[in-house]
């Protein structure tokens, strides 16, 4: 570990080095006023330090209690350098301190944190100015996990300004209010998870960002068919881009599905798993529909739907799979008898195993 | 295999022969050479590699030149479960001192070596992760 500190103040000095010449491109610099900038410019850096202290979000993802301990603790070992500053030639531009300032880089310092999970990832950004702006990189905010966690408006604010095109908040606590600031602001967002977050059967899905391509909404006992429609309440101007729909273990019946016929064209993947409501008209609407071409199917433990199910799937030819655990009312005869049919008529050959139903393609 | 290139880093006059299977790892600058034999040819200089770390890389490439090509990283997970572990023969050869490491990534990224490049930044990134109070010790 000695090496890497080693190479880290080293790497400290080069920066401070650097930003010595930045804010002082006007000035001469004198071996007498170097020591003097330097000292600037750790100002800067302590300011930037309480900065990062008001960045709420910051501290409600990292769980760690001892923050403000570690800021302080930091701020001191940076104090701890500066003996070893003054002692640094700070006109030295030996090729192999350039390749050190290079690793101060955004683009490679963004490559290293790409790899940090993310509360590593914020520590980081109390290093140094180079660091905390690496932190901020887009692209390290593109997927973003609030699991479990209770999220307020101001940490909704938080992550609206990350944008980020993949958003976890399964089982996470939150209000109709922050719910609302969060969902509607998310842009650019494409792959939704809200799985188990109760507050938005009292919101709705109205707000839900047009960019969304798959969405988990869940074990939500509370969520009907009455909030489901909610999502289509704005005119909708392009056809909705949902490829993936999670709608398993929540109350939503027949009507949704027909609104899913109606709607909802780009659909692939759609899980009505633990849907008691859910029968075979609902089906019946959906593969009647002539625009939407489901891939693949998952309605396990579906009580109201049997064996005239599979029939009325079966005229959908795109449908690859189908899963069917738990279903009671499809006996295992029924399933035989559908496999040897559709074998007997020549067309696409269904192959089973397990309660999953899988067209053979290459037939 | 034939020589198609000869590189040389900046600190040095050493000349490196490159042949056909390295040469395609360097992707930012393989599209600079042909597939003739360039032997007798004026040996290009790397402005951002020094000798010893592109005698590293060549060693590098030797061993994974019959890697497959990497799967580009997705954003919807977290990115360290995507990576697979990192082999006996990587965690040996990147049994160096911070500099060269350091050299390391940005050779790769200058050269467009993605699997090194992906190697070096995640194992400085684990560097870095490591303990809790990461900092501390990276200070020190």
């Amino acid at each position: 570990m000695t090496n890497l500190s080693d190479y880290a103040s080293s790497l400290l000095d080069n920066y401070l080095e650097s930003l010595n010449y930045d804010e002082n491109d006007s000035e001469n610099c004198t071996d007498d006023s170097d020591s003097e900038t330097v000292s600037d410019s750790k100002l800067v850096l302590k300011e930037t330090e309480d900065q990062e202290l008001n960045e709420i979000l910051m501290y409600e993802l990292m769980e760690e209690a001892d923050v403000s301990n570690k800021v302080v603790s930091i701020s001191q070992e940076l104090d701890s350098v500066s003996p070893i500053e003054g002692a640094i030639d700070t006109n030295s531009s030996s090729p192999s301190s350039d390749i050190l300032q290079l690793l101060l880089f955004e683009d490679i310092l963004v490559s290293i944190f790409k790899y940090l999970p993310k509360g590593d990832l914020l520590n980081c950004a109390l290093v140094c100015k180079a660091w905390y702006g690496a932190h901020k990189h887009p692209s390290l905010w593109r997927y973003i996990d609030l699991t479990k966690r209770t999220i307020d408006e101001s940490m909704a604010e938080s992550v609206v300004r990350l944008q980020p095109e993949c958003l976890s908040l399964n089982k996470a606590i939150t209000s109709k209010e922050a719910l609302n600031t969060l969902i509607s602001g998310l842009t650019l967002c494409q792959e939704l998870s809200m799985k188990g977050v109760t507050a938005l059967t009292k919101l709705g899905l109205s707000s839900l960002p047009s960019s969304v391509e798959s969405l988990n909404i869940s074990s939500i006992p509370s969520l009907t068919d009455v909030v489901f429609a909610t999502m289509f309440r704005k005119e909708l101007l392009f056809d909705p881009m949902l490829t993936d729909l999670d709608v398993s273990n929540t109350s939503i019946g027949d009507p949704t599905l027909k609104l899913i016929a109606k709607n909802l064209f780009n659909l692939c993947s759609l899980n009505v798993s633990g849907c008691s409501n859910v029968t075979n008209a609902g089906f019946t609407a959906l593969t009647s529909s002539k625009r939407v071409f489901l891939q693949e199917l998952e309605m396990n433990d579906c009580e109201g739907i049997d064996s005239e199910c599979l029939q009325v799937l079966e005229s959908n030819k795109l449908l690859k799979s189908i899963n069917f655990n738990g279903c009671p009312n499809i006996s295992l005869m029924d399933i035989k008898n559908f496999v040897n049919t559709e074998k007997a008529k020549g067309q696409a050959v269904w192959r089973f195993s397990r309660r999953h139903l899988q067209r053979d393609l290459d037939y | 295999m034939a020589t198609i290139a000869q590189l040389k880093g900046w600190d040095s006059e050493e000349v490196f022969n490159v042949d056909g299977e390295i040469l395609n790892q360097f992707s930012s600058i393989k599209e600079l050479f042909g597939n003739a034999d360039a032997s007798n040819s004026e040996p290009l200089s790397l402005p951002n590699v020094s000798a010893a770390t592109f005698q590293k890389v060549i060693e590098w490439c030797k061993h994974h030149k019959d890697d497959p090509s990497l799967p580009p990283l997705k954003c919807n997970k977290a990115i360290s479960e995507q990576i697979k572990d990192v082999s006996d023969w990587d965690r040996e050869f990147l049994h160096v001192d911070q500099k060269t490491l350091c050299e390391l990534i940005l050779a790769a990224g200058y050269l467009g070596i993605d699997g090194l490049f992906r190697l070096t930044c995640k194992t400085v990134a684990d560097m870095i992760s490591g303990t809790t109070s990461d900092e501390n010790n990276f200070q020190h």
